[in-house]
C-alpha cells in the first residue's frame, strides 16, 4: 500500500470516529437537556461563577440594591458616619466609630451602668438605610441604630417602625445595648432578616439548645436566589457543545431556572418569597433547615401569604393592622398579597416582572426601561390598548391626560402603602372607588382622588380637607396623609398655608417619630422641594428628638414661614388614636 | 516569485486592505456611539478580535510570500510548497472571519456559532505554520 493509501485510510479512521464522537455527543445532548432536574438541595456556584458566562447579567444585578443588601462590613460597604458621630436618644448617648484596626464600632453610654461597645461585623441594605449587625457568639444582632443614607444623619430604629414614642416591649432573651425603648427593635439577624436578605439561607437552629449555626449561599440577593443554585448549571456548561445546543434549540436549560420562563404565578412565587410576608404551619424545619423554597416552586407548597384574617394560633386579628378594612396590604413587603387581589394577576396574567426588571431600570424601583418616565402608562396599555388614545384617556380618566393625574398608577395603584420611612404606591391594582357627597369611601382606606384632591374632591366631601381629616386616624392612615400633603400638586395660598401649619403641628405633637418624619419631608417638599436632604430649611428637626426638642425647631419655623403657614386644625388631630401597631419597618 | 507565493502576495495584501478597512469600520463605530457595538461587550471584544487576527495574520501570509522556504524546483516540492501556503492562507482566512461573524449575533457569554471557523482555522494555520518550520530546516 502506498503513501496516498495510508493517508487516505487514516483520513476515513479520523472521519469515522469524528461521526461516532458527534453522534454519540448529541445523544448525549439531546438526553441532558430533556432531563428534568430537581434542584431542591443543589449546591451553589455564587454570583462570580455566574459572571464569567453572563457578564451583562451580572454588570446589570450588580447596580441593583439587591447586591447590597447584606454585606460584610468593608470600607467599601458601609455608608454610615463612623467618624465619631454621636446620637443621643431616650437617654442613651450612642458614639459611631472605628477601632484601632479600622473596624467600626458603636458605643452605648447609659447614666449608672458601664458602657458597651458592640463591633459591627455585617451591614444590612444600601438604599434609603443601613442598618448594622453585631455578633454575640453565633448570634448576629440588630444594633438599634441606623444610619439615614439620603439624609446622612443618625437615627434610632424606634423612628424606623409606626411605633409611639415610649413604647417598649422587654425581651431579656436579647442582648442590652442602652435598655429600655432604646433596645425596642434589636432583633436577633439568624431567624429574621436572614430569610430575605440572602440566598439559600438556613438558620441553623439546634432544636434542643436554641443554638443557631446561620448559613447563606451568599450574602445579600444575588444570582441564585432567582435562578435557583447554580453549581450543576456552571459545570454542565463548561462543555461548549451543550451551550451552542442550547443557544440554537433555543430550549430550557433544566439545570437553572429562568424566571422569564415560568408561568406568571410561578415567576410572582418568586418575588412572593420576600415581597410577600407570609406564614407557615411549622417554622420549626425552616429555622431547623431553612427555607425549602426554591425558584420555579409553587410557594403554596411551603408557606401560605399573610391576609387581613389569616390566624394565629387559633386567634385572628393579629395580622389585621398589617391591612387595610377591605384587605388591602399598607406595608411594603406585602406586594405580592396585592398582586393576588388584583384582576389584572387573576384574569389577565400580570405578573411583577410585567413591569419590573430585575436586570435593568432605575435600580430605585427597578421599572423596566420601556416604561420609564413619560412611557409609564405603557405598562397598563399593552393590555388595555384602547386608553393609549388622549382622547379616551381624557374620558376614562377625568383629567388633562398630559398631567400626573391621568396617569394609570396615580389612580389605579394610589400611595397608600407604609414602609422604610416612606408612602409607597399599592400593588393591589383596582378600579378607584371616588367618595361621594355626604359619604365616605369603602373601608375606612384613604381613596386615590383625595390624596391628589387634599381638600375634597368637588362635590365630594365638604368642608374638611380629606387628607387633614386623616390626621386624625390610625397611625398607617396618618402616615399616609403626611405624606399626602407633601406630594399633592396645584394648590392655593391659602390651601398652601393650612397643609404647612398642618405639617408644622403633626410634627411636634403626632406620637410616632416615623409620621412626624413623614410630615418633615413633606414640609420640605413644600417649601423647598429642590433642597438636599440634608440641608435646607428644617435640616436640624430631629422627628426621634424630645417634644421640648422638636418643639423649638418648629417654633423657629413658623417663625420664619410667617403667614405662609396658618394654624392647625387641631380640632381634627386632637383625635387621632394612638395604636401601637407592632409593624412596618 | 513561484505561483504559490503570488498567490500569498495578492491575498495578503487583499487581506490587510479587507480587514484595515474592518478596522475603520470599528473606529467609526467608537466615533458616531454606535450602541449596537458599545454597548454588547463580547461583540466589541469579538469584532476586535477579528480585526486584530485579520490584519497580523495578513501580515504573516505577506511574510511567507517574502520570506518563504517553500520551493517549487521539483514536482514533490511544488505539491508540498502548494499544501503549506493553502493551510497557512485558510488558517488567515477563516479565523478572523469566524470571530466577525461569531460577533454579529452573540449569545450570553458566547459568540455566533460561526465562531467555530475559528479553532477549525486555528489548526490549519497551525499545521501549516508546521510545515513551514519543518521545511526552513531542510531549506538550503
Amino acid at each position: 500500500m502506498g503513501r496516498r493509501a495510508y493517508i487516505v485510510l487514516a483520513l476515513a479512521v479520523l472521519g469515522a470516529a469524528g461521526a461516532a464522537a458527534t453522534w454519540s455527543k448529541r445523544r448525549a445532548l439531546a438526553a441532558d437537556l430533556t432531563t428534568t432536574r430537581d434542584l431542591h438541595g443543589g449546591a451553589h456556584a455564587g454570583s462570580h461563577a455566574c459572571r464569567r458566562c453572563h457578564p451583562d447579567h451580572y454588570t446589570s444585578w450588580s447596580r441593583t440594591f439587591h447586591r447590597t443588601m447584606t454585606t460584610e462590613a468593608t470600607a467599601a460597604n458601609v455608608r454610615g458616619d463612623f467618624s465619631g458621630a454621636v446620637l443621643r436618644h431616650a437617654g442613651v448617648e450612642a458614639r459611631m466609630d472605628r477601632d484601632a484596626g479600622g473596624g467600626y464600632r458603636m458605643t452605648f453610654a447609659t447614666p449608672g451602668s458601664p458602657p458597651r461597645t458592640a463591633t459591627v461585623v455585617r451591614a444590612v441594605g444600601s438604599r434609603r438605610y443601613q442598618q448594622y449587625l453585631a455578633a454575640e457568639g453565633d448570634t448576629l444582632w440588630r444594633l438599634p441604630v441606623a444610619y439615614h443614607i439620603e439624609e446622612k444623619r443618625w437615627f434610632p430604629m424606634t423612628g424606623a417602625f409606626l411605633f409611639s414614642d415610649g413604647a417598649s416591649i422587654d425581651d431579656p432573651g436579647r442582648p442590652r445595648y442602652g435598655g429600655g425603648v432604646f433596645d425596642r427593635h434589636v432583633t436577633r439577624w439568624n431567624d429574621n432578616c436572614v430569610f430575605c436578605h440572602n440566598v439559600a439561607p438556613n438558620p441553623g437552629r439546634d432544636p434542643s439548645s436554641g443554638d443557631f449555626k446561620t448559613t447563606v449561599a451568599e450574602l445579600g440577593i444575588a444570582c441564585e436566589a432567582c435562578h435557583g443554585p447554580g453549581a450543576a448549571h456552571a459545570r454542565a456548561n463548561a462543555d461548549p457543545a451543550r451551550r451552542y445546543a442550547l443557544h440554537l434549540g433555543g430550549r430550557a436549560d433544566p439545570t437553572i431556572v429562568n424566571p422569564s420562563r415560568l408561568a406568571p404565578a410561578r415567576a410572582a412565587d418568586l418575588c412572593g418569597r420576600c415581597h410577600g410576608q407570609r406564614i407557615t404551619a411549622d417554622v420549626g424545619p425552616f429555622l431547623t433547615h431553612g427555607d425549602p423554597f426554591v425558584a420555579g416552586d409553587d410557594l403554596a407548597r411551603y408557606s401560605a401569604p399573610l391576609g387581613r384574617d389569616t390566624p394565629l394560633r387559633g386567634q385572628t386579628g393579629a395580622f389585621a393592622a398589617r391591612f387595610w378594612d377591605d384587605g388591602t396590604p399598607r406595608l411594603t413587603a406585602y406586594e405580592y398579597q396585592g398582586l393576588l387581589q388584583s384582576a389584572c394577576a387573576a384574569q389577565g396574567g400580570l405578573t411583577c416582572t410585567s413591569c419590573h426588571g430585575m436586570h435593568e431600570g432605575d435600580p430605585r424601583g427597578q421599572i423596566r426601561e420601556r416604561f420609564a418616565g413619560v412611557k409609564a402608562d405603557e405598562m397598563c396599555t399593552r393590555c388595555h390598548a384602547q386608553l393609549a388614545a388622549p382622547a379616551v384617556l381624557a374620558q376614562h380618566a377625568h383629567h388633562d391626560p398630559a398631567g400626573e393625574g391621568a396617569r394609570c398608577v396615580a389612580c389605579h395603584m394610589p400611595r397608600i402603602v407604609y414602609g422604610v420611612l416612606d408612602i409607597h404606591r399599592s400593588h393591589r391594582i383596582e378600579i378607584p372607588k371616588p367618595p361621594r357627597a355626604g359619604g365616605t369611601t369603602s373601608a375606612a382606606r384613604p381613596d386615590a382622588c383625595t390624596l391628589c384632591h387634599v381638600e375634597g374632591v368637588p362635590g365630594g366631601q365638604a368642608g374638611v380637607g380629606a387628607a387633614i381629616s386623616a390626621l386624625a386616624g390610625e397611625p398607617v392612615a396618618r402616615a399616609v396623609a403626611a405624606d399626602a400633603l407633601g406630594r399633592a400638586p396645584s394648590f392655593a395660598a391659602d390651601e398652601r398655608a393650612r397643609r404647612l401649619g398642618t405639617l408644622l403641628e403633626v410634627m411636634v405633637s403626632d406620637r410616632y417619630p416615623t409620621i412626624r418624619h413623614i410630615a418633615w419631608r413633606s414640609l420640605r417638599r413644600l417649601v423647598a422641594p429642590d433642597a438636599a436632604p440634608g440641608a435646607g430649611l428644617a435640616a436640624d428637626y430631629d422627628p426621634s428628638a424630645e417634644a421640648a426638642a422638636r418643639l423649638r425647631v418648629v417654633t423657629r419655623l413658623r417663625g420664619e414661614l410667617g403667614r405662609a403657614a396658618s394654624a392647625a386644625d387641631r380640632r381634627a388631630m386632637a383625635l387621632a388614636r394612638d395604636v401601637d401597631l407592632e409593624i412596618g419597618e | 516569485m513561484n505561483d504559490e507565493l503570488r498567490r500569498c502576495w495578492r491575498f495578503g495584501w487583499t487581506s490587510l486592505a479587507a480587514w484595515a478597512l474592518f478596522g475603520l469600520a470599528l473606529e467609526a463605530a467608537h466615533g458616531f456611539k454606535l450602541a449596537a457595538y458599545l454597548d454588547d461587550n463580547l461583540r466589541h471584544t469579538i469584532l476586535r478580535l477579528a480585526h486584530a487576527h485579520g490584519v497580523i495574520l495578513a501580515l504573516v501570509v505577506l511574510a511567507v510570500a517574502k520570506a518563504s522556504p517553500l520551493s517549487e524546483s521539483d514536482a514533490a516540492g511544488a505539491r508540498a510548497a502548494r499544501r503549506t501556503a493553502g493551510l497557512v492562507r485558510a488558517g488567515a482566512l477563516l479565523v478572523p472571519v469566524g470571530f466577525a461573524l461569531g460577533g454579529i449575533a452573540p449569545h450570553e457569554g458566547d459568540p455566533g456559532w460561526p465562531v467555530v471557523l475559528v479553532p477549525v482555522g486555528g489548526l490549519l494555520l497551525v499545521a501549516g505554520l508546521i510545515r513551514l518550520a519543518w521545511q526552513s530546516w531542510r531549506y538550503r
